[in-house]
């Protein structure tokens, strides 16, 4: 593996690791901002949001890959 | 010295792959088992946007090229889709107040985000 390969496979993973550990800080800032009470209909009006980008984002993908 | 120079900078990107890879696979689990929520609603809402975060991996994975075939990404389409289901049925368990069944899919959905982790961490330590 060139340099350049290995790099990229590097920020690739990390790209990956990245992803993971935003969804754990939106969960915590999630729990943290809804601590001692329960959720309201704002705060799954936020999780509605982030699910349509998060789904418009894997159909653009699949799309751009032929898989769709 | 400009050989060794080589040799270290490609074994550091082979490291800082591991690590990379070993942090996904930690991050992960801290969302299944350690994301600090209190209440059944909580969990819920944390398992939908774990499925979100998950949805985001599979498309960086598609578009680095570490998912080339159909076949992986129907997997991937299949248990994101079973895992779609099941979180409905525990937002439906919740309006209900049935907190037993909530756990019940809860519990459904880990099992079910562990088998999309480790198909997603192969994928990831694919070679191109």
């Amino acid at each position: 593996m060139n340099k350049l390969a290995a790099l990229k496979m590097a920020s690739d993973l990390f790209v990956g690791a990245m992803e993971a550990l935003i969804t754990v800080q939106k969960i915590n800032a999630m729990a943290a901002a809804a601590e001692g009470r329960e959720l309201t209909d704002a705060d799954w009006e936020k999780v509605a949001v982030d699910t349509k980008d998060a789904n418009d984002k894997l159909a653009a993908a699949r799309k751009a890959a032929g898989f769709i | 010295m400009k050989r060794n120079f080589s040799s270290y900078f490609i074994s550091m990107m082979f490291v800082t792959c591991v690590v990379a890879a070993c942090s996904t696979m930690v991050a992960c689990d801290a969302l299944v088992v350690r994301a600090p929520v209190d209440t059944p609603a909580k969990s819920v809402a944390a398992a939908e946007l774990t499925l979100n975060g998950i949805k985001r991996t599979h498309a960086n994975l598609i578009t680095t090229g570490r998912i080339k075939n159909a076949a992986d990404d129907k997997f991937l389409v299949e248990q994101e889709t079973k895992y779609a289901e099941v979180l409905d049925l525990a937002k439906l368990a919740l309006t209900t107040g049935n907190v037993v069944a909530t756990q019940t899919h809860l519990e459904a959905m880990q099992t079910i985000v562990m088998e999309l982790n480790k198909r997603i961490a192969e994928l990831e330590g694919a070679q191109k």
